[in-house]
C-alpha cells in the first residue's frame, strides 16, 4: 500500500505543477493591472504603476512564478490586493463552513444514498424501486441554485422555520448554528444524494445477479446478511470514486449555496474575490483546492485497494 | 398427466434406507412474450436415497440447472414452481422464506460450476465457510473459525489455517472448488447437488474433485446429485442416472443399465457422440445435429423428433407416453425406442 | 397449487432465463413523452419567437412586479416590467444553443484527442493524460469563474470556455473505445492490407467507437445548461440585456417573498428542460448501451 501511496503522490506532482502554472499566468491574462483594478478609473497611472511595482506584476513571468510557487511550498500564498491580509490567512478563515457543510452534507447523502439503493437495489423493477428511482430522477434535474430558490421559498418564507440567509458560528450558540447549517446542507444533499445513489443501486443490482449471492442464498444465509456483508462491498468500489470525484462538486456546490444563504466560507470567498477582482486570493484558492482535490482522490485511490483485495497484489 | 418416476434407491430387497430427497411432478415455468406459461422444467419426478447418487444429464438448455435450483427455491423469481419436493420427509416447496432458509445448507446443499464467480471475491475463504456454520449451527466465532479449518482440511487443502484468512484469488482453482465443496458441507447437509461441479476445471483436477467427492459421500453417506453434460463424470461414478432434454426426462435408470440398454433416441445419439479410442482414426465425430429447443408452454409432441434419425409422424402426433419397465426401475419416453439388445 | 418462486427475494436473474417479457418495458413511458413534448414546445417557441406576437426581452410590457395572470401577461412581469415569457424564451435560446454548441465542441476536440492518445500511445498519450488531469483537478464551476476574469464575456467565449470542462471525459471515453476496437482482429487486418494510420482511425476505429461517445454527449447536453445557468446565476454568463434562466433566477430571489413567480418561473423551466433531456439521454444510453456498445 505504500508503494502505491508514493507513486499516486508522484503522479499528483506534475498536475499540481501545471495547475500551479495556469493559475500564475491568471494574472497576466486579466485586461486590466492589478494597480488600476484596486486603485479604480480614477488614480493617476503613477500610483498604479507604483502598485503595480509593489505587487510584482511587471515582473516576468517566470519570476513571480517562482516567487509566488516558492512561497505556496512554504504556506505563503502572497498577500491581497484588496485587504493587504494574506492569502493564507484569508482561505483559512474560509474554511471552516465550508467544511462543516461539505462533511455534513456528505455523511447526509451516503446514508441516503446507500439506504435508497439496498431498499431499491434488491427488487429491481418492482415498484419500490420505479418509485425511488423516479424520486431520484426528479432530484437529479434539480439544478443547486433552483433547488435553493425552493427550499428557501418554502421553509424559510411560506413555513417560516429558517431563517432566510446567514451564518451563525458554532460558538454563538448550537440551535441558532444547527438552523443556519441546515438549509444549505439540505440542498447540497438534494443535489448530490441523487447520483450516489443511482451509482450504487446500479452496481448493487449487478452484483445481485453474481454467481457468489446466489450460492450465499443456497447455504441459507438471510437475504438481509447477504446484502450487507456479501453485496455492499463489491458493488461500492463506484461509489468510493464517486465520493472522492463529489468533492469538486461540493466546491463548486458551495460557491452558488454559500453566495445565495450569505455563508463566509470558501465559495462565498470565490464569489467576492471575482467581483473585486482580487486575483491573487483566487490563485491561491484554486491551488488549494486543486492540492486538496488530488490529496483527497489520492486517499480514495488508496482505499479502494482496502475494499477489493484483489487491487492490492497490482501495485 | 403422465408420471415418469426414476426411482434412485436400493435394489429390491437391500436396505430400507430412507429416501433423502422425493421430487414429484416439479414443473418450473415463466411468463412467456404473448402471456402464456412456458415451461423450463416438465413434470420431473425421481427419488434419491442416503448415500446414492443421482446423476443427470442433457445438453446446455436441457433445464439441468433450473431443475436444481427450483428444487431448492433459489430460481429467479420470475419463475413459478408447482410440485412437491420431500427433503428427509417434510416438503421444502411451500416453506415461508425463514423456514427454508434454515433447511438450505443445513440439509441440502449445493456446489457451483465456476469456483471463481460462486466465491466472494472481496470476502476470505475462511469466513465464507464459517458463515455458513454460524448460522445453522449457532457456533461461536472460534469454534466456527476450528470447524471451518478442519473442513479445509477434509476436503484436501494444505496449510488450512493459513488458507482460511486468504482471499478467493490466491487460491488454484481446484482449491477454490475444493473451497466451495467445503462452505457446502459446512453444516453437514443430507444432499449435496453438484452443479457441473467439475466442468470449469481442468481433467486432471477434475478427476480429483471426483474422487473427493466420492470419498465424502462414502463418509457421511451423503446423497449426491451430479450434473453434467459430459457422460464420462457421470458413468461409473452414479448409481442412477436421468437424461433431460428439453425441460423433460427423456429416460431414466440405473445407470448401468441405461448404458447398456438405452432406449430414447436421445440417449442413444448421446452415448455414440463420445469419441472413443477405438474409433476409425480420422473419422468424423458422430454429432447431434440441430439445436436444443427452446421453452414451450405445451408439451404435445416429442421434443427430440426435429432432430432424430428415427423419427415418424407418430411421434409428433401427441405426447410420446412414459414406458416403464420396473422391474428394472428404467422407464423412457420414447416412441421408437433403441434396443441395443435387440434387432433393430 | 402454483408458488411463486423467490418472490421478493433478492432478484437472481438467471441470464438464460431473461425471458422477452420481463426485459420489455414500455418503451415510449409516459415520462419520456412528456419530456419530449416539452422540448419541442421550448425548443419550437425559441426558434420561432420572432416571429410570435410577444414582446421582446428588452421593452416594458406592463407594469413592473405582476405576478403571473391569465388575461395581461401570461407569465408576469420582472421587476423592471419586461414579460416574463419572453425573457424565457428568449432566455431558452442561450441554453440550447450554449448547451449544444459547447457538448458538440467538447465531443469533436476530446473524441480527437482521444483517438491520439489511444493511437500513438506512449509519449503523446502520457502528455494528453497529465493535461487531462490538470483539468480534473479543478473544480469546473472554479475553473470557469477563474476564466472568466480574464476573458470577455460573450455567447461565443462561454461556449468555448463551458466546452472545455468536458473534453476530459469524451477523452477517456474515446480513448477506452478506441483502444478497445484496436485491439480487435479487423483492425489488425486492416493495417495488414496496408492501411495507413490516418485511415484506419477514422475508417475503421472511429465508426466503431462512436455510439458510447454519442450517448455520453447526449447527457453532457443538460450538464452544460446547468452549468450555463449556474455561471449566470452568480453574474459571470452572457451579458445582460440578454436574458439567461440563471440570471433570471438571481434576480428574482430577491422578491422570493414578494413575487415569488419571478424566480420560481425559470426555475421551473431549467428544471423541465433538464429532466427531458435526462429522460432522453437515459433511453438512449439504454438502447445503445455505453459501456459494452451492444447494438
Amino acid at each position: 500500500m505504500g508503494r502505491l501511496l508514493l507513486r499516486k503522490l508522484a503522479e499528483a506532482v506534475p498536475v499540481l505543477l501545471l495547475v500551479s502554472v495556469a493559475t500564475a499566468a491568471l494574472t497576466d491574462l486579466i485586461p486590466s493591472s492589478p494597480g488600476r483594478i484596486v486603485l479604480g478609473e480614477f488614480a493617476t497611472e503613477e500610483r498604479v504603476q507604483e502598485f503595480n511595482e509593489q505587487v510584482g506584476a511587471n515582473d516576468p513571468f517566470l519570476e513571480r512564478y517562482w516567487s509566488w510557487l516558492s512561497g505556496a511550498v512554504r504556506g505563503d500564498l502572497g498577500t491581497s490586493w484588496i485587504s493587504d491580509r494574506s492569502v493564507t490567512g484569508i482561505i483559512v478563515d474560509s474554511l471552516w463552513p465550508t467544511v462543516e457543510i461539505a462533511v455534513v452534507t456528505l455523511a447526509c447523502s451516503l446514508a441516503i444514498a446507500i439506504c435508497a439503493a439496498m431498499i431499491a437495489g434488491s427488487r429491481p423493477t418492482t415498484r419500490t424501486d420505479r418509485a425511488v428511482s423516479s424520486v431520484g430522477s426528479v432530484l437529479q434535474a434539480v439544478p443547486s441554485f433552483v433547488a435553493a430558490i425552493v427550499v428557501t421559498r418554502i421553509i424559510a418564507v411560506q413555513l417560516n422555520w429558517l431563517p432566510p440567509l446567514g451564518w451563525v458560528p458554532l460558538g454563538d450558540g448550537l440551535v441558532p448554528h444547527l438552523k443556519s447549517l441546515a438549509m444549505p446542507v439540505i440542498v447540497m444533499v438534494a443535489v448530490t444524494a441523487p447520483l450516489l445513489y443511482r451509482v450504487l443501486r446500479a452496481d448493487l443490482v449487478d452484483v445481485l445477479q453474481q454467481d457468489f449471492v446466489l450460492s450465499a442464498r443456497a447455504r441459507g444465509l438471510s437475504d438481509g446478511y447477504v446484502l450487507l456483508r456479501h453485496a455492499l462491498r463489491p458493488a461500492s468500489k463506484s461509489l468510493l470514486t464517486l465520493t472522492g470525484l463529489m468533492f469538486g462538486f461540493l466546491i463548486g456546490g458551495s460557491i452558488i449555496v454559500e453566495t445565495f444563504y450569505v455563508i463566509p466560507g470558501l465559495g462565498g470567498l470565490v464569489a467576492r474575490s471575482m467581483d473585486s477582482q482580487d486575483v491573487i486570493v483566487l490563485q491561491g484558492v484554486v491551488l488549494y483546492v486543486a492540492v486538496a482535490y488530488l490529496l483527497i482522490n489520492t486517499a480514495v485511490d488508496v482505499l479502494q485497494t482496502v475494499l477489493d483485495p484483489r487491487l492490492r497484489a497490482a501495485t | 398427466m403422465i408420471t415418469a418416476t426414476a426411482v434412485s434407491g436400493p435394489e429390491p430387497g437391500g436396505r430400507a434406507d430412507r429416501a433423502a430427497l422425493v421430487v414429484e411432478h416439479l414443473t418450473c415455468t415463466i411468463p412467456g412474450p404473448d402471456g402464456s406459461e412456458l415451461r423450463l422444467v416438465n413434470d420431473v419426478s425421481f427419488t434419491l436415497a442416503a448415500g446414492r447418487t443421482l446423476g443427470i444429464v442433457g445438453e446446455s438448455g436441457s433445464g439441468k440447472t433450473m431443475l436444481v435450483r427450483s428444487i431448492m427455491g433459489i430460481g429467479p423469481p420470475t419463475t413459478s414452481v408447482t410440485g412437491s419436493v420431500l427433503l428427509n420427509g417434510r416438503e421444502l416447496l411451500h416453506l415461508p422464506r425463514r423456514q427454508r432458509r434454515e433447511r438450505l445448507g443445513a440439509e441440502i446443499a449445493m456446489v457451483f460450476q465456476n469456483p471463481m464467480t460462486s466465491l466472494n471475491p472481496v470476502v476470505t475463504v475462511g469466513r465464507q465457510i464459517s458463515e455458513g456454520i454460524r448460522a445453522h449451527l449457532g457456533l461461536g466465532k472460534r469454534e466456527a473459525r476450528a470447524r471451518s479449518i478442519q473442513l479445509l482440511a477434509d476436503v484436501g487443502i494444505p496449510d488450512p489455517a493459513r488458507r482460511f484468512d486468504q482471499y478467493p484469488h490466491e487460491l488454484s482453482g481446484g482449491m477454490r472448488q475444493r473451497v466451495t465443496i467445503a462452505a457446502a458441507l459446512g453444516s453437514d447437509p443430507d444432499v449435496l447437488i453438484a452443479d457441473e461441479a467439475t466442468t470449469a476445471l481442468d481433467v486432471t483436477v477434475q478427476k480429483q474433485i471426483l474422487v473427493l467427492l466420492e470419498r465424502i459421500q462414502e463418509e457421511r453417506q451423503m446423497a449426491i446429485i451430479m450434473i453434467s453434460h459430459d457422460l464420462g463424470v457421470v458413468s461409473g461414478r452414479t448409481d442412477d442416472l436421468l437424461v433431460l432434454y428439453g425441460g423433460q426426462v427423456a429416460e431414466a435408470g440405473p445407470t448401468r443399465h441405461v448404458f447398456e440398454r438405452h432406449a430414447h433416441r436421445y440417449t442413444e445419439a448421446l452415448l455414440r457422440a463420445i469419441p472413443s479410442l477405438a474409433a476409425e482414426p480420422h473419422g468424423t465425430f458422430a454429432t447431434i445435429p440441430g439445436t436444443p429447443p427452446r421453452p414451450v408452454a405445451e408439451f404435445d409432441r416429442c421434443r427430440f423428433a426435429p432432430r432424430c434419425a428415427h423419427a415418424t409422424d407418430a411421434c409428433t402426433a401427441g405426447p410420446p407416453p412414459w414406458v416403464a419397465d420396473d422391474g428394472n426401475r428404467h422407464g423412457h419416453r420414447c416412441v421408437h425406442p433403441s434396443d441395443p439388445a435387440g434387432a433393430r | 397449487m402454483t408458488i411463486v418462486g423467490g418472490a421478493g427475494e433478492l432478484g437472481s436473474t438467471d441470464a438464460a432465463v431473461r425471458s422477452p417479457a420481463a426485459g420489455r418495458r414500455r418503451r415510449w413511458g409516459f415520462s419520456l413523452i412528456l419530456s419530449v413534448a416539452w422540448l419541442v414546445l421550448i425548443s419550437a417557441a425559441a426558434l420561432l419567437v420572432d416571429l410570435l406576437p410577444l414582446h421582446d426581452y428588452i421593452s416594458v410590457a406592463g407594469a413592473p412586479n405582476r405576478p403571473p395572470n391569465w388575461s395581461a401577461e401570461f407569465l408576469g412581469t420582472d421587476s423592471v416590467g419586461r414579460s416574463q415569457l419572453s425573457r424565457i424564451i428568449y432566455g431558452a435560446r442561450v441554453s440550447f444553443l450554449i448547451g449544444f454548441c459547447a457538448t458538440a465542441l467538447s465531443m469533436l476536440v476530446g473524441g480527437a484527442l482521444g483517438l491520439l492518445a489511444a493511437y500513438f500511445g506512449g509519449a503523446v498519450n502520457s502528455i494528453i493524460n497529465v493535461l487531462a488531469n490538470t483539468m480534473l483537478a479543478i473544480p469546473a464551476l472554479l475553473f470557469l469563474l477563474a476564466l472568466s476574469i480574464a476573458l470577455r464575456p460573450s455567447t461565443p467565449m462561454l461556449t468555448v470556455i463551458l466546452s472545455v470542462i468536458t473534453v476530459p471525459a469524451f477523452l477517456r471515453i474515446t480513448y477506452a473505445n478506441a483502444l478497445a476496437e484496436m485491439q480487435k482482429d479487423y483492425v489488425v487486418a486492416a493495417q495488414l492490407m496496408g492501411a495507413s494510420t490516418g485511415r484506419t482511425m477514422l475508417r475503421e476505429v472511429l465508426p466503431n467507437s462512436i455510439m458510447p461517445v454519442l450517448s455520453y454527449a447526449v447527457l453532457v447536453v443538460p450538464s452544460m445548461i446547468v452549468v450555463e445557468g449556474s455561471l449566470s446565476f452568480l453574474g459571470y454568463g452572457v451579458p445582460a440585456p440578454q436574458p439567461s434562466w440563471g440570471a433570471m433566477i438571481a434576480a428574482g430571489r430577491a422578491r422570493l417573498t414578494t413575487n415569488p413567480a419571478e424566480a420560481l418561473i425559470p426555475c421551473a423551466a431549467m428544471f423541465l428542460t433538464v429532466f427531458a433531456l435526462n429522460g432522453i439521454g437515459d433511453a438512449i444510453r439504454e438502447r445503445y448501451g455505453s459501456r459494452e456498445g451492444v447494438a
